[in-house]
C-alpha cells in the first residue's frame, strides 16, 4: 500500500537525480536526462521526486484528486529510469511507491477514461490491444506449431498481445519460431488460447487483472507441465518473471527472454550464424528487459529510525538498483552476426531512454508516447546506425510509428529478425 | 492556495502561455517538499507558493520580473532547486520562477578558459563537454547535481578546490535581470568585450551580487554567467566499467592517483595538507569524515556500516583527508609523487589500506572527479543533515574553528535526538587555490522527522556563538535577517550596507530574501 513507503517518501533529498541519467555516465550535455515525463512536462511533479512528494502530499491529506493530479500520475512510462538513478546513491524506493498510487487511484475509483477503455478490452478479450480474441494465434497459422493446450512440450512460447495481432510485426515472431525449430526445441505455443500476462495493466494500477492474468497463465503452464517460459515481449517477461515473483505466484518456472533463450541455444552450438550482414546497428534497451527485468528480491521487514543511529532495515535489504537486467544477451546475439557492427548510444542499459509506451503512455497520451520515441531515434540517428534494432514490440511499435509520423529513414528491426537472416539456409 | 493576485496570473499567464504556468496543489506542493522544511514547519513541506512559472529566455524572465514589480508579488528564482534554501519564504503572494527551461551552454572558450552557462546546466552535464576539450570545472560539493553557475550554488564550494577554487572567485561576465526587472550585463560583457572577466572593462557588480555565499535567490535572477575552467589531464572521455551502483573508470588513468592519508594528529594534518596545497601538487584535497567516506565508497548503506568498522579499526582515530594527484606529463606525475611522499614522511602521514585497492581506486577517483560529495555522503545514511558551517577563510583556521565545535557536538549527541553511532568527528574540509583560502563544516545528521531538527539548530547557534567568542570569521550559512543582525555588528555592521544594497536595487522588495537580507530599517 502506498501509506507503506511513507519513510522513503519522506526521507527523498530532492535532489533531482532522478530526473538525470546516473550522475557518474553523464558523458554529453544532449543526453544527460533520463526521464521522459519531466523532461516533456517542465515541472516538478513530473519526475521520480515530484511524484514521490505528491504521492507523500496526498498521503498527508494535503491535496486531492484532480483532473490535473491524475494527469501527473498518468504521464509516466513508469519505465523506472528515475528509479535507477535515485538508487545509485541512496537506499530507497522511488518506482514501487508510483505502482502503489496508482493501485490506490484505481482503489479510490479514479480511473483514465482511456485506460478505463483498454482494461474493459482486456476484460472481454484479454488482450491490450482490444482485439477480438480468437483472433490472437492468426500469426501461426501455416506454421506447424504444437500447442500446450493438446501437446507434451518442454518449453511454452509466449507470443503477449502486440505480437499477437500487430501482423506489421509478425515476422519477428515468425523468425523466433523457425529459429526454435531449427535448434529442435521441443516446444509449443498457446494460439488462441493464450491470454494476456496482466503486466501492462499492473502498471496502469489494475492490480487485481494482473493477479487473475497470473492465475490463469500459472495454471496452463501446471496443466501442461512446462517449466520453462520463453517470450518474446519484454513486458510479458518482465510480468512472468519479475511480477508473478513479487505477488507470490512465479512459482518454480524458469523465465527467458527469446534473446536469452537463443543466445543459449548458441552457445551450445544449436544454431550457428553464418551468413553475412553488412550492416551498422545500434541497440534499444527495452525497460522491461533491462532495468525492470532484474529479478524481484522479497523482502519484508522493518526500515528502522532510531534518532541516534543510521537510517537502516531491519533484516538488511538488497536494493534492485538494475545491474541484473537482461543487457548482454542481445548483443551477444547482434556480435554473433558475421558482417554487423554494433555501435551504442550514450543512455543503454540501465540508464536507457524509454521508447515513450509504457505506463499507458502508449494509450492515454499517444503525442507523449511519440514526442518520446522520437527523442530516442535522435539518439540512435547520432551514432551513425542504420537501423535501430530491439527485443520488445511495444518499443518497435513506437519506433515504427515515429517514423511514420516523421518520415525518417532509419530502419528498426527485432533483434531475432537480423539473427534469423544470418542462419538461414 | 492559488496566486492571491489574479490579475498577476493573468498577466504571467498572458507572457508564458498556459503550458508554463501551474497553481495545481500538487504541482506547488511538489516544489513545497524540501529536505530542511522540517526546521520551519515540522513537516516536510514548506508553505506553497501561489504559482509555478516556467521562462525559456531571458526576455521572458525580465517579463516575469516586472509583472511581480507590478503588483507587488514576490518571485524567488531556483534552478535545480535543491534545499529548503530554494523555496523559504514563499506563500499565495509570491511565485516560484523554475530555471529549467533555460538549460544552455552557450559557449566553451578552450582558449580563454571559460564556460558560459544558463541557470539549469548542471555540473555533470557542463564536465562531461568540457572533459573533451582538456577542461575542467570547479564540482559543486553538494554533487555534480546542482548547478554550474557560479552564483546559484550558494557558495560555489567543491571537493576540487584545490585546483579549481570556488563560486565568487570562477565568476566571471554576467548577466543579470535586476530585482525591479533590468536586464544588465556586467564584467566584460557589459562593454562588449565577451564573457572572459568579471570585473572589466566594463562596469564591475560582482561583489554586489557575489560575495562568499551569493544572494541566495534574494537579488534578482542571474540568467548566464561565465564560469573559470581548469586543466584537465584525463581522458577526453573516461571509459567506464561497471553497473548501477559501482561504475568506475576501467583503467586508471595514467599520470593520476588517489591517496587517503591519515595523520598522527589534527596538526600533522592541516600541515600536510597545507604544504601539499602550497607546493601545487594536488587536483582535490578533500577532508571527508570517515562515515561519509565510507557511504561514497560503498554501493549501500548495510555496506557502508561495515567498511566503517574496517576503517575505524585500521585508522585508530587518526584523521586524514582525500588527495588527488595528477600530471600533464610523466615528469610532472612522478615529481608530484615524490614531493607527496617526502611531505608524508615530514608529518607521519600513511596510506589508508582500502583505498590503495586498485579497484577502489579506479571507482573512487571517477567518483570524486565527477560527484564531489553528495546525495550518499550526506543523505543516505540518516536522511538529512545540516550543522555548523564554517567559514570560507583559510583552511587551518576553519578547521581549528570546527575542532571546537566538535567538543560541543559530543554534548548534543547525549541527548539522543541526532545520530551519535558515526562518532563526533564529522568534518568536512578543502583548500582553494593552492592554500589561497579553504573551508570546513561540522555536519550533523538526523532523521527528517523528531527532535533531532531543534536540536540542531539549536547546536549551530551555539557553534555561531562559540565563533563570534573565539573571534573566526562569519560563517558562510548567515542568512536572514536575523543571522546578519547577530553577525553585522562583529563585522564592521556590513549588515547595514547590505541593507542598502537590497534597497537600491529592489525598491519594491519583491525578489524574496528569507535566505538573503531584507531592507528593512
Amino acid at each position: 500500500m502506498l501509506k507503506d513507503y511513507r519513510e522513503y517518501m519522506t526521507i527523498c533529498a530532492r535532489c533531482s537525480n532522478c530526473k538525470f541519467i546516473p550522475q557518474y555516465r553523464i558523458s554529453s550535455y544532449k543526453y544527460a536526462y533520463s526521464c521522459p515525463s519531466i523532461s516533456r512536462y517542465l515541472f516538478h511533479a513530473y519526475s521520480g521526486g515530484g511524484r514521490l512528494a505528491t504521492a507523500l502530499s496526498m498521503t498527508d491529506g494535503r491535496i486531492e484528486y484532480s483532473d490535473n493530479l491524475l494527469d501527473i500520475i498518468y504521464k509516466c512510462q513508469m519505465c523506472g529510469a528515475c528509479d535507477i538513478s535515485c538508487k545509485y546513491g541512496m537506499d530507497l524506493e522511488v518506482l514501487q511507491p508510483l505502482y502503489e498510487f496508482r493501485v490506490k487511484c484505481i482503489e479510490d475509483g479514479q480511473l483514465h477514461p482511456v485506460h478505463m477503455t483498454v482494461i474493459e478490452g482486456l476484460r472481454k478479450e484479454d488482450n491490450m490491444l482490444q482485439k477480438p480474441k480468437a483472433e490472437r494465434g492468426k500469426w501461426a497459422e501455416g506454421m506447424d506449431i504444437k500447442n500446450i493446450t493438446e501437446d507434451k512440450v518442454d518449453v511454452y512460447y509466449h507470443v503477449g498481445c502486440r505480437y499477437s495481432f500487430d501482423s506489421e510485426l509478425w515476422p519477428a515472431v515468425k523468425a523466433a519460431v523457425n529459429l526454435l525449430k531449427k535448434a529442435g526445441v521441443n516446444f509449443g505455443i498457446a494460439g488462441k488460447d493464450e491470454t494476456c500476462c496482466g503486466g501492462r495493466a499492473y502498471d496502469l494500477g489494475y492490480l487485481g487483472e494482473l493477479t487473475k492474468y497470473a492465475e490463469n497463465n500459472v495454471e496452463m503452464l501446471r496443466t501442461a507441465g512446462v517449466k520453462t517460459v520463453v517470450t518474446s515481449c519484454s513486458d510479458c517477461y518482465h510480468a512472468f518473471k519479475v511480477l508473478y515473483d513479487k505477488i507470490g505466484m512465479k512459482g518454480n518456472v524458469e523465465v527467458l527472454h527469446i534473446t536469452e533463450y537463443l543466445d543459449l541455444l548458441i552457445k551450445e552450438g544449436k544454431l550457428k550464424p553464418k551468413k553475412n550482414i553488412t550492416a551498422t546497428v545500434t541497440y534499444h534497451d527495452p525497460c522491461h528487459l533491462g532495468r525492470l527485468g532484474e529479478p524481484w528480491i522479497h523482502w519484508k521487514g522493518e526500515i528502522i529510525t532510531e534518532p541516534s543511529k543510521r537510517f537502516h532495515h531491519e533484516p538488511p535489504k538488497t536494493f534492485r538498483r538494475g545491474a541484473y537486467g537482461v543487457y548482454e544477451s542481445p548483443r551477444n546475439l547482434l556480435k554473433s552476426i558475421p558482417g554487423l557492427k554494433l555501435v551504442e548510444m550514450t543512455r543503454i542499459k540501465e540508464y536507457t531512454w524509454c521508447c515513450g509506451a509504457g505506463g499507458g503512455v502508449v494509450d492515454a497520451y499517444p503525442d507523449f508516447n511519440m514526442w518520446t520515441a522520437n527523442e530516442r531515434l535522435k539518439e540512435a540517428k547520432d551514432t551513425g546506425a542504420e537501423a535501430l534494432v530491439t527485443a520488445c514490440p511495444w518499443c518497435i511499435r513506437s519506433f515504427k510509428d515515429a517514423i511514420n509520423e516523421n518520415g525518417d529513414t532509419l530502419k528498426i528491426f527485432d533483434v531475432v529478425e537480423l539473427l534469423e537472416k544470418s542462419i538461414q539456409d | 492556495m492559488a496566486l492571491k493576485n489574479r490579475d498577476a496570473y493573468k498577466a504571467l499567464e498572458d507572457v508564458l502561455g498556459t503550458e508554463y504556468i501551474s497553481e495545481e496543489p500538487a504541482v506547488l506542493d511538489s516544489y513545497a517538499f524540501q529536505w530542511g522544511a522540517e526546521l520551519f514547519t515540522d513537516t516536510p513541506f514548506l508553505p506553497r507558493s501561489g504559482a509555478i512559472v516556467l521562462p525559456h529566455k531571458t526576455e521572458e524572465v525580465q517579463a516575469i520580473v516586472k509583472i511581480c514589480n507590478k503588483y507587488k508579488v514576490r518571485y524567488k528564482a531556483i534552478s535545480h532547486g535543491w534545499g529548503f534554501y530554494s523555496a523559504l519564504g514563499l506563500d499565495e503572494n509570491a511565485i516560484h520562477i523554475d530555471m529549467r527551461r533555460m538549460n544552455r551552454i552557450i559557449e566553451i572558450n578552450e582558449k580563454s578558459m571559460y564556460a558560459v552557462v544558463e541557470p539549469y546546466v548542471s555540473c555533470a552535464m557542463l564536465q562531461a563537454e568540457t572533459l573533451k576539450k582538456g577542461l575542467n570545472v570547479n564540482m559543486i560539493g553538494a554533487g555534480c547535481n546542482t548547478c554550474a553557475m557560479p552564483l546559484t550554488a550558494h557558495q560555489g564550494t567543491g571537493s576540487g578546490g584545490v585546483s579549481t577554487s570556488c563560486g565568487d572567485r570562477n565568476c566571471l561576465a554576467v548577466e543579470w535581470v535586476t530585482p525591479d526587472g533590468e536586464i544588465i550585463k556586467f564584467g566584460s560583457l557589459g562593454s562588449g568585450n565577451g564573457w572572459f572577466c568579471g570585473d572589466g572593462p566594463g562596469p564591475s557588480l560582482r561583489g554586489i551580487i557575489r560575495g562568499t555565499q551569493g544572494v541566495m535567490g534574494g537579488l534578482g535572477i542571474f540568467t548566464k554567467a561565465a564560469t573559470k575552467l581548469y586543466p584537465w589531464y584525463g581522458p577526453p572521455q573516461p571509459e567506464l566499467e561497471g553497473a548501477s551502483p559501482y561504475y568506475r573508470f576501467k583503467e586508471l588513468p595514467p599520470n593520476f592517483d588517489i591517496h587517503h592519508p591519515i595523520f598522527p594528529s589534527w596538526d600533522k594534518l592541516i600541515e600536510a595538507a597545507m604544504k601539499i596545497a602550497e607546493n601545487e601538487l594536488a587536483m582535490m584535497i578533500f577532508r571527508l569524515p570517515p562515515p561519509m567516506l565510507c557511504e561514497a565508497l560503498t554501493g549501500s548503506g548495510d555496506e557502508g556500516a561495515e567498511l566503517l568498522a574496517e576503517i575505524q579499526q585500521e585508522s585508530n582515530g587518526r584523521p586524514g583527508f582525500l588527495v588527488i594527484i595528477a600530471g600533464s606529463t610523466v615528469a610532472e606525475f612522478n615529481y608530484r609523487k615524490k614531493v607527496l611522499a617526502q611531505i608524508m614522511a615530514e608529518t607521519g602521514g600513511e596510506f589508508l589500506s582500502h583505498l590503495e585497492k586498485e579497484d577502489v581506486k579506479r571507482m573512487f577517483l571517477w567518483s570524486e572527479t565527477r560527484y564531489s560529495g553528495g546525495v550518499r555522503e550526506a543523505f543516505r545514511a540518516v536522511g538529512r543533515f545540516l550543522g555548523a558551517i564554517g567559514d570560507s577563510a583559510m583552511f587551518q583556521t576553519s578547521t581549528r574553528l570546527m575542532l571546537d565545535c566538535m567538543e560541543l557536538k559530543k554534548e548534543f549527541q547525549k541527548r539522543g535526538n541526532i545520530r551519535a553511532d558515526d562518532g563526533p568527528d564529522a568534518i568536512i574540509g578543502m583548500i582553494f587555490e593552492n592554500g589561497h583560502t579553504g573551508h570546513a563544516e561540522q555536519l550533523i545528521m538526523c532523521h527528517p522527522t523528531g527532535a533531532g531538527w531543534r536540536d540542531l539548530m539549536e547546536f549551530t547557534v551555539e557553534c555561531e556563538k562559540l565563533a563570534i567568542s573565539k573571534c573566526y570569521t562569519a560563517p558562510v550559512t548567515v542568512w536572514g535577517d536575523d543571522a546578519h543582525d547577530r553577525w553585522g555588528p562583529h563585522l564592521c555592521n556590513y549588515h547595514l550596507w547590505l541593507r542598502k544594497i537590497k534597497k537600491t536595487f529592489d525598491p519594491n522588495g519583491v525578489s524574496e530574501a528569507a535566505m538573503y537580507i531584507s531592507a528593512k530599517e
